[in-house]
């Protein structure tokens, strides 16, 4: 599942439970997974990288922004 | 705590020497909680009767030369997740309003078999899961220095409680930092031993691969000593250490790019000292440290969903607000995302374990900002306004991921007479030389701050 279907079926969810105020933290959460599925140690099955393969998530480029600045 | 010896192994010797009774000890430490305990709230029970009755029973057993050791007819707290049978464990929250534990944990068995005296149990940030102590069902633990400010947490009772004279050491657990957190906020010894060497049987769970329970005390001597009973082993034979042969590893450039200036510069001098003192600071690097918060969240979130799962649907309204919608949060992880980051916790250990290589143990400051004020969402570092849990947790939760051994000690004051602490980190499994190192620094990294 794509982090952005993932986000958004997570908040209709939270909707539905009567829990709107965890939306920004759901997205906060979408941020870090995306950031763990781009991360280097990451293989898919053809054996290439899992962070060669787009992750589809429109908040991703601020996240490989953000870790690039805490990459040491 | 005046007239009293001022740590665990200072009172163990002055019962032994018959100077004091454990019946003073413990009715000294009643008296500051009596005193204090309605502006610092470091308690969620206080067992007075049951204290005094273990301390006159202590008292007797060392008169008639039955004495078990230096923890014999000691006052120390619980942090009130850990099992005392017939005794609530709240961990906090409403929701377990209704529990008495039917047997002790297997740590509590230990302590009262080294003739501990329980004073109580502790406040806590909800079922462990925040590091200020704020949301609590029992009000906010407040800290001793100054009550507008958290202690620190989660386990900020247990620090509040050895601070503020009302036990002499304290037992707590650490899942990202809960431990080091507030023993570090208060100026004081936390210690975090090896992921798994310490029994958690009989505590509420927060991360079941990521909870570790451990001391916060005075000083190293203390932790070790209180070490040893936990583990139920005889105490390990110290080995002597000497600073001036000692290499550490400064951990950079993450852990030192978020410090609130106070912190930085204490530790900073800290540094300077035990360089004087003759140990040698080379620079290590963490090459995914970076990818520390995905991990940590992803592992701790989902874990922590899955214990509270049920509850969370059967009745929400007990949680308090933030808690409950953290714990929502792990409820949407996938299991593939899951697995992800415990790949990730295969590859930061393994860069652990290789900044530990050609040196004795890895040093960075403990928590990245002085005890924050109670209430506020958000700190201001480095020009941004970074939250507090964030900030917290910053330096202290890639040991969680790894089961490194870790330690904070009292390293200096900021300007604002506020403690800051100095982490020392180990090797897995050699939790004993880590302390023996430590007890060769701590006269080193002061100055004077240990309290």
């Amino acid at each position: 599942m794509t982090i952005t279907l993932w986000l958004e079926q997570a908040m209709q969810d939270a909707d539905r439970r009567g829990l709107p105020a965890l939306r920004p933290l759901l997205e906060a959460l979408a941020r870090a997974t995306s950031a763990l599925r781009i991360a280097d140690w990451n293989a898919d099955a053809t054996g290439q990288r899992e962070s060669d393969v787009a992750s589809g998530f429109p908040g991703l480029s601020a996240v490989e922004g953000s870790r690039t600045s805490e990459r040491e | 705590m005046n007239d009293q010896p001022q740590t665990i192994a200072a009172l163990g010797r002055a019962l032994a020497a018959r100077e004091t009774t454990a019946q003073q000890a413990t009715e000294q430490c009643l008296q500051a909680i009596a005193t204090r305990s309605a502006s610092l709230n470091a308690f969620t029970r206080v067992l007075a009767d049951a204290a005094l009755e273990a301390a006159r029973r202590a008292d007797a057993e060392i008169a008639a030369g039955r004495r078990r050791g230096l923890l014999h007819g000691v006052p120390i707290s619980l942090k009130d997740v850990i099992d005392m049978r017939g005794v609530a464990t709240t961990a906090a929250s409403r929701v377990r309003e209704d529990h008495v534990a039917a047997a002790d944990a297997t740590s509590v068995g230990r302590l009262r078999e080294a003739g501990a005296v329980i004073v109580g149990k502790t406040n806590l940030h909800e079922f462990a899961f925040g590091t200020t102590s704020e949301e609590s069902a029992f009000g906010p633990a407040r800290h001793p220095l100054d009550p507008t400010r958290s202690p620190g947490g989660s386990s900020g009772g247990s620090a509040a409680s050895v601070l503020a004279g009302m036990a002499y050491g304290s037992i707590g657990t650490d899942t990202g930092g809960s431990i080091r957190i507030p023993a570090a906020a208060c100026g004081l010894v936390g210690f975090k031993p090896t992921l798994g060497v310490l029994p958690t049987d009989g505590v509420v769970p927060l991360s079941t691969t990521m909870d570790h329970l451990g001391p916060i005390c005075r000083s190293v001597e203390d932790a070790q000593l209180l070490f040893d009973v936990l583990r139920g082993a005889p105490p390990a034979a110290p080995i002597p250490r000497d600073a001036r042969r000692m290499r550490l590893a400064l951990l950079g450039p993450y852990f030192m790019a978020l410090l609130d200036a106070g912190v930085a510069d204490a530790f900073e001098g800290a540094c300077g000292r035990l360089r004087s003192a003759g140990v040698e600071l080379v620079e290590a690097s963490i090459p995914h440290a970076g990818d520390i918060v995905p991990i940590y969240l992803h592992i701790g979130l989902s874990e922590a969903a899955a214990y509270h799962a049920a509850t969370l649907d059967r009745c929400p309204d007990a949680y308090t607000p933030n808690v409950r919608l953290r714990l929502e949060m792990g409820r949407y992880i996938l299991a593939e995302d899951y697995v992800r980051a415990l790949r990730g916790r295969d590859v930061l250990t393994a860069e652990v374990d290789a900044a530990l290589t050609g040196v004795d143990a890895l040093l960075l400051p403990s928590l990245a900002i002085p005890a924050p004020k109670i209430g506020v969402e958000t700190v201001r570092i480095g020009g941004a306004d970074e939250p507090v849990r964030n900030v917290m947790l910053r330096l202290t939760q890639l040991f969680n991921i790894t089961g490194h051994p870790s330690l904070t000690i009292p390293c200096g004051l900021t300007a604002e007479k506020l403690p800051v602490g100095a982490q020392i980190v180990g090797r897995r499994g050699d939790d004993a030389e880590l302390l023996s190192l430590a007890s060769a620094l701590e006269p080193h990294l002061g100055p004077g701050a240990s309290r």
